[in-house]
């Protein structure tokens, strides 16, 4: 039965653009730990953390984030633990924001010139301090740009999760899709609050570019 | 017992040696002024001095502890012995008192209040009390260069390292800095500058080092290594820096 498509329809919509914001603040924030741990281990003088890291990031990078959720949802599940879409979502894109993070704030790390870590030692701190203090401030700024860039790709991952059932915003559109198939209204309305999500983020990079360091 | 003791040091990066068997002492109070070419080593023997090079060969004491490279060690060093830098090297994200405040807060555990304390002290003596707030880049050479002072002398050192802390500033701008070290070598500090200044070097240096290839070639009184140099790379030296 064809229903007409409607202020509820509108709402349901609007509800799982929560679910998407809420899956984004979560892989944003493990994601962060993670690639913050990832940023620093990738400079360890210990080649074994290096390169372990460094092999995390190239997996994560390389397979495509579906292919990561499906393995968590599916191949998890086979084992016989039970893994509910959020869960499995959550842990798939916080890998992959991990990854990406990750490797975006090592390169501001290292794009941090050589006399400020001299600096630092000069001063009696050790490797901990120096990074908390004289190192990673400058690199977050430096980073801010890319690292709400990729942002923006972490709204628009987390509709993957409708492949596995997770009703956010693209798995809501298409269930409205499913009764009313006004895919046009209800897919250009999908694709408006996406761009309400990611539109403000583009404008905060930009305002942070100009400002001074 | 010298305050700083370089006996017989060497150092080398991979088969190149850039400091050869050098010897020499520094007392409490002086000033020594190191002169030499561009590659003569002169910098890399002042950055063993506060560990930020290991050395090869040789000893080094300063206050009669043989320097070593545990954590521990270069932490208990560097509270000691301080450096300015020639390119500064502020923290572009901190105000000059925070930047100054930062050592005194974190490796010598103050209180924040008290570490502003120091550090408005130590902005006062370099002359720029009315700068507490300001950030590197709205700050002068002369004056970024100055902060870096007050940074280094935050940790209250017994001695302080210099690396050709004038040589990256406008002209116009060297005097502000060289006034600093006047007045701090007349107080008393002990220092090690490694300078292109040679005026500076002859008034207000106790001693002067020529160094060339590695070497310790000339070492004496100021006024007499630069006023009557007795080796032709000396001659040389001064001659094409002077004219």
């Amino acid at each position: 039965m064809i229903r007409e498509f409607t202020l509820n329809h509108v709402w349901f919509i609007l509800a799982g653009a929560g679910w998407t914001i809420l899956l984004t603040a979560i892989a944003l924030f493990f994601g962060s730990i993670l690639g913050l741990v990832l940023a620093i281990l990738r400079q360890s003088p210990n080649a074994i953390l290096r390169v372990a890291a460094g092999s995390l990031v190239r997996i994560f990078q390389g397979v495509p984030l579906v292919v990561v959720i499906f393995m968590i949802y599916f191949g998890i599940a086979g084992g016989g633990l039970n893994v509910s879409p959020l869960m499995a979502c959550s842990i798939g894109l916080s890998l992959f924001a991990g990854a990406f993070l990750g490797e975006i704030w090592r390169g501001a790390i290292q794009a941090i010139p050589a006399q400020q870590w001299e600096a630092a030692d000069a001063l009696g701190f050790t490797a901990l301090e120096r990074l908390r203090y004289a190192i990673l401030p400058q690199a977050i700024r430096l980073s801010m740009p890319a690292t709400i860039g990729f942002i923006v790709q972490l709204v628009k991952g987390t509709s993957v999760a409708s492949m596995v059932g997770y009703v956010e915003l693209m798995r809501a559109g298409q269930v409205v899709n499913g009764s009313t198939f006004d895919s046009f209204t209800v897919f250009g309305l999908v694709a408006l609050i996406y761009l309400a999500i990611n539109l403000p983020l583009s404008f905060l990079s930009k305002r942070i570019e100009q400002v001074k360091l | 017992m010298s305050l700083i003791e370089i006996d017989h040091l060497s150092k080398s990066y991979g088969a190149h040696q850039v400091i050869k068997d050098v010897s020499l002492s520094v007392e409490a109070g002086e000033v020594l002024a190191v002169i030499g070419r561009s590659g003569s080593g002169k910098s890399t023997l002042l950055r063993c001095l506060n560990g930020l090079e290991q050395i090869n060969g040789g000893a080094l004491r300063i206050d009669g502890r043989a320097v070593t490279y545990d954590k521990r060690a270069l932490r208990q060093l560097r509270k000691r012995v301080a450096m300015v830098f020639q390119s500064y090297n502020l923290f572009p994200h901190m105000s000059a008192q925070d930047n100054v405040a930062l050592a005194p807060r974190i490796v010598g555990k103050l209180e924040r209040k008290a570490s502003l304390d120091i550090a408005h002290e130590m902005l006062g003596r370099v002359g720029l009390s009315d700068k507490h707030d300001a950030y590197p880049r709205d700050l002068s050479g002369g004056q970024q260069q100055r902060v870096a002072i007050a940074r280094a002398l935050a940790v209250r050192p017994e001695i302080l390292l210099l690396d050709e802390v004038t040589a990256a500033l406008d002209p116009e701008l060297v005097g502000e800095v060289l006034k600093v070290l006047g007045d701090l070598a007349s107080e008393g500090l002990t220092m090690v500058l490694v300078t292109h200044e040679i005026a500076f070097a002859r008034k207000a240096a106790s001693r002067v080092a020529f160094m060339h290839e590695g070497r310790v070639h000339e070492i004496g009184p100021a006024q007499d290594v630069i006023g009557n140099p007795q080796t032709p790379e000396l001659q040389r030296f001064l001659a094409s820096v002077i004219a």
